[in-house]
């Protein structure tokens, strides 16, 4: 086979035989593609095989400064190149990272650091450190989507190199949630945000370049205990799933977790060398319901959708057992997960007996004509649309037509934000602290303040949610949050789908590699390629 | 030649200026905020005013136009809003892998175009002009986001001749220009056809077979310089499906070029972005079909410029 320098050669000596212009210029179009291309090869080469790991992603991280970013790219990064204060465990409990120890009462979360930790730079990681990064999180000009996080925060001391004290202005459960972002070390602030350009952590691995939309390149981190056992950790940006798949299959990739849709599934467990890595996750798919609408406002409408929709099909079918029919918000497995919550049954013919009485009836019986019309809107992901004609063929059965409107993610978000739906379906993300019913169902949290997105609004829920979040222990939290689901079990504004599981293909010679439930990347740090041939 | 030229690059200003007004205001006017998308939903009203008030997305919509408009005759198409860079150089990184990707596009779409096109009118209702033809409405209705794919399992899994996705050097080039060149291909290929008939049969062919040349000279010299003319038309249109197919096929292979910048930012609401993207577009579909009308008095003299 010609090889490309050879190529070019040939090329070349073709093109200065042909005297004709037509034919000259043709050539030396040739010729500049064929330069452009070899500039190309002009490239960084990727790492050697077995010394890198290949870790396919959908899209760009949006910042590699954990300050500046929220979206799950850039957050699975970020645990990678920082450490945090505390962070979520294999088993979804809050576990220490940067800190040794921790120490809490109603007003200050007090933090001994562990010592000998030092970010890639060589200088220590120090309370200063720690200090300088909340503090800079809440400077206005920072614009930093995680202040909102760090209203209840009153001061920061820090008595020693070592040690580091958050007081509060008023006691907040969820509030060592807030301090799980990465810590940056204070010479970020002459860089301002220019920052994530180049970071700097303290992390399991360094930054080495970053070319947007191609590639992100971080290198084992040899200044701690334990590196990485592994050189290179890549991150490889390509929107396509089918074509992440097809890299993954023909070994361009090594892992990829939760970025391809469950149709793929019996394809890449069936592969000879990958393997599937499957677990309960928290992320929680639902049915929203615009309670500003004059249809949807009556209680009897939104439990007679309840039991028009039958989840299992969909599970089953579409998701392909990638998920788990739930009765709330929170994981069955969750601590404030209420007991003994009555289940809504797949039942079309009380729907139909609810939407009689709540003064829909069906005009012609068994005859084409609708109770009412709902719009529906999602956004472009296929999997959603597929989901939504399913829950619409099965609401029509019901007597109530459904029209399917899947919209680009700025649009469909920006009507969510509005107000401006009837029905939309949506995930909410690493569910961990319950104090997100307070964000979610307060009747003070409508956008643009908060996440009521469809303007759902109970006193006795906003005391509630109010209550347990000034609450420090689970014991005392549980009980509040266990009324608030059953509240919210008959009153649905919600309907709650299903958790979904998270899944990682990848290639078998990967060792050590763990699915956390929030989908965390951490372990990549502890995991190995085994050489190629070994297990 | 100079007044035709000069005139030419004066018509640019308008049809610049009326892209850019309409891009602005479109990008302005779809639903979704980038302050949403920037700060998410639990960012209070204090902090969303105050990053609006940062982007300059709190004046009013003709003070933030004017203010455009003044950017773009200082050449400046200002800076990203979420990446906070400078829009030039974005699209400046960006353009050299859209330009590689087109370039090699078009070479494909040449390549299987004019021979093939050349075959099918010499043999006009043989079984390869039939072929030529299926070929064609093959290439032509084959989208992107299908045929993309069905390459690289072909060749990249199957034969594993060449790289899935990405921009790695020469050979990752291949399947982006390929899949990219065929739709291309099909319709210069019909047009070659087509305007080879015409050319054929013309006496100066037949002048120049009786003054001995090669039966190769007469067709691709004399024969396809003629046939070129309307050939070159059709080019200078197709720029505008290259670069709108580029975005897709940028997508489908992982390309980092305009295209996905272009949808990145049209997702993330980046307005000086989108406005840069299109504008950048625009600019190199009208400059190509310039350059078309330069190539039409080159090939053939009759055409006088002026």
């Amino acid at each position: 086979m010609l090889r490309p320098a050879e190529a070019a050669r040939a090329l070349t000596l073709a093109a200065l035989r042909q005297p004709s212009p037509l034919l000259r210029t043709a050539r030396l179009a040739a010729l500049a593609v064929l330069a452009l291309g070899l500039g190309a090869c002009g490239r960084p080469a990727p790492p050697a095989p077995g010394k890198a790991i290949v870790v396919g992603v959908d899209s760009n991280p949006t910042s590699l400064d954990p300050r500046l970013s929220q979206d799950a790219v850039s957050w699975q990064i970020h645990r990678l190149l920082f450490r945090q204060l505390l962070a979520y465990g294999e088993r979804g409990e809050i576990a220490l990272d940067a800190a040794a120890t921790w120490e809490s009462s109603d007003l200050a979360h007090r933090f001994v650091l562990k010592e000998g930790l030092r970010f890639h730079d060589g200088s220590p990681l120090t309370s200063a450190d720690v200090k300088y990064t909340f503090e800079s999180i809440r400077e206005p000009a920072m614009g930093s989507p995680r202040a909102a996080g760090l209203r209840e925060l009153g001061g920061i001391e820090t008595p020693s190199p070592g040690e580091v004290v958050f007081r509060l202005k008023r006691p907040s459960a969820s509030f060592p949630e807030s301090l799980m972002v990465g810590i940056v070390p204070r010479s970020a602030a002459g860089a301002g945000k220019r920052f994530g350009e180049r970071p700097v952590g303290a992390g399991p691995f360094r930054f080495v370049r970053f070319d947007p939309d191609e590639r992100l390149e971080l290198a084992a981190f040899e200044g701690q205990a334990a590196p990485p056992a592994y050189e290179r950790l890549v991150f490889r940006i390509i929107p396509e799933e089918t074509i992440r798949v097809l890299e993954l299959e023909s070994g361009g990739l090594h892992l990829l977790q939760d970025s391809f849709s469950p149709d793929f599934l019996p394809r890449l467990r069936d592969h000879p060398r990958l393997r599937i890595q499957r677990r309960p996750g928290t992320n929680f798919t639902y049915l929203g319901f615009n309670l500003a609408d004059p249809i949807l406002a009556r209680p009897k409408v939104r439990r007679a959708i309840a039991l028009a929709i039958d989840r299992r099909p969909i599970i089953r079918h579409i998701l392909k057992g990638l998920a788990r029919e739930t009765d709330s918000l929170l994981p069955r497995d969750h601590w404030a997960h209420a007991p003994g919550l009555p289940p809504i049954p797949h039942d079309p013919a009380q729907a139909m007996r609810l939407l009689d009485e709540a003064g829909l009836p069906d005009p012609d019986g068994p005859g084409p004509r609708p109770r009412f019309t709902l719009v529906f809107k999602t956004s472009q992901s296929e999997l959603r649309r597929r989901t939504a004609s399913v829950i619409a063929d099965q609401l029509a059965k019901a007597g109530i037509e459904v029209k399917v409107r899947s919209h680009e993610w700025g649009t469909f978000f920006g009507d969510i934000r509005s107000g401006n739906f009837q029905l939309y379906s949506l995930t909410w993300v690493g569910i961990s602290d319950p104090d997100i019913y307070r964000f979610v169902f307060h009747s003070g949290q409508a956008p643009p303040a908060g996440l009521n997105r469809g303007r759902y609004a109970n006193p006795l829920v906003d005391e509630l949610v109010e209550a347990a979040q000034r609450l420090p222990g689970r014991d005392q939290r549980a009980p509040l949050y266990h009324e608030v689901q059953r509240i919210l079990g008959a009153e649905l504004p919600y309907v709650n789908l299903w958790h979904t599981e998270n899944v990682a293909a990848l290639d078998r010679r990967i060792e050590g590699f763990v699915v956390y439930p929030n989908e965390d990347l951490i372990s990549l740090a502890g995991a190995r390629l085994a050489a190629e041939g070994g297990r | 030649m100079r007044r035709f030229l000069l005139r030419r690059l004066l018509l640019l200003l308008p049809v610049l200026w009326g892209v850019s007004t309409l891009v602005f205001l479109v990008t302005h006017v779809i639903p979704g905020d980038p302050v949403d998308l920037m700060l998410g939903e639990t960012a209070r009203p204090a902090q969303r005013e105050e990053m609006r008030k940062a982007l300059g997305l709190d004046r009013p919509l003709l003070a933030q136009y004017g203010e455009f408009l003044g950017g773009l005759a200082r050449g400046d198409l200002g800076s990203s809003l979420h990446q906070k860079r400078p829009v030039a150089s974005l699209l400046a990184e960006r353009a050299p892998a859209t330009a590689e990707l087109a370039a090699a596009s078009l070479a494909v779409a040449m390549l299987i175009a004019l021979p093939l096109g050349m075959a099918a009118a010499r043999r006009a209702g043989s079984w390869l002009d039939l072929l030529a033809g299926m070929l064609a409405v093959l290439g032509a209705s084959l989208p992107v986001f299908w045929l993309g794919p069905l390459l690289i399992i072909a060749f990249s899994l199957g034969l594993g001749w060449l790289p899935v996705s990405g921009r790695s050097g020469p050979l990752s080039l291949v399947l982006p220009a390929a899949t990219l060149g065929m739709a291309l291909a099909a319709i210069l290929m019909r047009m070659a056809r087509s305007s080879l008939l015409e050319v054929l049969p013309q006496d100066y062919l037949s002048a120049a077979r009786a003054k001995g040349l090669s039966e190769g000279r007469v067709l691709w010299l004399h024969a396809l310089r003629n046939a070129c003319l309307p050939l070159i038309t059709i080019l200078g249109i197709q720029m505008g499906a290259l670069l709108s197919g580029a975005i897709i096929t940028e997508t489908v292979f992982a390309w980092p070029g305009v295209g996905r910048l272009t949808i990145q930012a049209i997702a993330a609401r980046d307005y000086p972005v989108v406005q840069g993207c299109v504008l950048l577009i625009a600019g190199v579909y009208v400059a190509v079909n310039f350059a078309a009308d330069l190539a039409y008095a080159w090939l053939d003299p009759r055409v006088r410029l002026g």
